[in-house]
């Protein structure tokens, strides 16, 4: 029933109230059918009520007038007789004034019902509005938090690139100084040495011992100052266009004895017709020979050093699974990479950040200057590359050098 | 004899390069320790081959190469650098750079010196 007079609502007014009225007409008729007996006095306020909730109350007192009518042309044409003849108007009156009540009734409850309706809707659209500013508010929120781990993210890099560089600026000007004053007495040294290796005593086997036992350390001494000159100042770069297969073959060449003696197999994974680079050819010698030197030593027992390059457009990095460093690069460019990846014991995850510090060493004392891979870090960066270490999934480490070329002619 | 003349302000370099190299027998050594004073003893000494450190008080290698240059008598005298602010590999393009003049990265071995030494002569005599 309720979801009729709904949508009687909605019907068209004057129609409703033609409605109505047509179904007074009807309870009439049925009325005057059914005799003096059967009373159906109180269908006519259906008429009434739906008059009133769905139009207006002035239809409604209409509708009642109209019942009102109705039921006395009904009660003449039945023949009604009373006591007196007036009585037939007062039932008239006072049932229209039962009407007129409803009427009044149902017209307070329909505008209150209205009123919380409007209510209802108001409350709900502000609700709704509200909301959707949360849902703003809550966005922007994310947003800004977004933002602000970002540049977190990037202010840590940030400093951590400036105590990097601080660090390689402080220790390259205390490495110059330091070099000359400690190379002249090492050269005294070193050619005293000489001149003691020279006399008949040398050749006792104790001092002989300890003579080479002297030497030994002066050298050890001299390479270590030689690496610092090579950190300090990795000098101007000579640039040509180079295959970097070419450089890596003849750095193969050049740690291909302590390769075999440590039994260590080479698998060689070289892209043809790759494009040349701007490089410096002796610097980057050094880097993979450090490299492959690396590798070797993370094999004690042997194992497989496998060479790799290949190029790609410079939105693309690597091809080892799950490391896509996108950096920044024009469409004609293309970036060159050389891998050189071991079946080692691969590098200890709180190690992996310090690797190219400066002294940073997992070698025992005096077995290594921790400066190798400082100075393979500054001469890939000199070239304007990239150089990274990283674990491999299938164990072992990789080491990869990354260039741009820039489009030149190849 | 080959003589040969060593500049360095390091007194105990000098002296160990002249015990050195006179034990071979094959060179006579002279040794020169003030800069300032390098040109007067080579004047004197007429030198075969000059080892020269580069860096010194007062005057730098490349000055005292300058002044030898200027003498006549000593104008084509080859010049070793014995150097202590080179790496080894910086050596050899130092070398190109400074129009042949070879450069030896302290500390250097006596069989380095010997071998630099004598082919330096050598390429001199050719």
């Amino acid at each position: 029933m309720v979801p009729f007079v709904q949508s009687v609502v909605c019907w068209p007014k004057p129609f409703v109230v033609a409605l109505c009225f047509l179904l007074l007409v009807a309870i009439g008729v049925v009325d005057y059918m059914t005799g003096m007996e059967v009373s159906v006095t109180v269908f006519y306020l259906i008429p009434i009520w739906l008059g009133t909730w769905a139009v207006s109350r002035r239809a409604g007192l209409c509708l009642a007038v109209g019942g009102i009518l109705v039921w006395l042309t009904v009660e003449i044409f039945q023949g009604a007789s009373y006591s007196h003849p007036l009585i037939q108007y007062w039932n008239a009156f006072v049932l229209l004034a039962f009407f007129v009540l409803v009427v009044l009734l149902l017209a307070t409850l329909k505008a209150s019902s209205d009123e919380l309706d409007q209510r209802v809707r108001v409350r709900t659209a502000e609700l709704a509005r509200t909301n959707t500013e949360l849902s703003d508010s809550q966005r922007d929120v994310l947003r800004t938090f977004s933002d602000l781990q970002k540049s977190h993210v990037e202010l840590k890099a940030t400093q951590l690139q400036l105590i990097q560089a601080a660090k390689m600026e402080s220790v390259g000007q205390l490495a110059a100084g330091v070099a000359h004053e400690v190379k002249n007495p090492l050269m005294t040294i070193t050619m005293g040495l000489d001149y003691l290796d020279q006399t008949p005593q040398a050749r006792e086997q104790e001092l002989g011992g300890v003579l080479k036992d002297m030497r030994d350390a002066a050298e050890r001494s001299g390479a270590v100052i030689n690496e610092l000159l090579n950190f300090s100042a990795p000098g101007k770069l000579n640039l040509q266009m180079e295959n970097l297969n070419s450089i890596i073959e003849q750095s193969l060449g050049l740690v291909k004895h302590e390769l075999i003696k440590r039994q260590i197999a080479v698998v060689r994974d070289l892209q043809e017709s790759l494009p040349r680079i701007l490089l410096d050819r002796n610097k980057m010698e050094q880097v993979f020979v450090n490299g492959l030197i690396n590798a070797a030593q993370a094999m004690p027992g042997g194992g497989t050093v496998t060479v790799r390059t290949y190029s790609s457009p410079a939105e693309m990095t690597s091809r080892a699974p799950g490391e896509n460093i996108v950096q920044a690069g024009q469409q004609s460019d293309i970036r060159v990479t050389a891998e050189i990846e071991d079946s080692g014991i691969g590098i200890a995850e709180e190690d992996l950040a310090r690797v190219f510090d400066p002294f940073f060493t997992t070698k025992k004392p005096g077995k290594g200057s921790g400066l190798g891979l400082s100075i393979v870090h500054q001469i890939v960066q000199l070239h304007g590359g990239m150089v990274k270490l990283s674990n491999r999934e299938e164990g072992g480490a990789r080491f990869a050098v990354q260039f741009i070329n820039k489009g030149e002619a190849s | 004899m080959r003589r040969i003349l060593a500049i360095d302000d390091e007194p105990s370099v000098t002296r160990m390069i002249k015990l050195n190299l006179e034990k071979t027998g094959v060179y006579e050594v002279q040794t020169a320790n003030q800069p300032k004073s390098a040109l007067a003893v080579a004047k004197k000494f007429q030198p075969d081959l000059i080892l020269l450190d580069v860096i010194m008080p007062d005057m730098d290698g490349g000055d005292v190469e300058a002044q030898m240059r200027s003498d006549p008598g000593l104008r084509n005298v080859p010049i070793v650098y014995l150097t202590a602010i080179v790496s080894k590999q910086e050596a050899e393009t130092k070398r190109l750079a400074s129009g042949g003049n070879r450069f030896l990265a302290k500390p250097v071995s006596l069989k380095e010196l010997l071998r630099c030494i004598r082919e330096t002569l050598d390429g001199a005599a050719d």
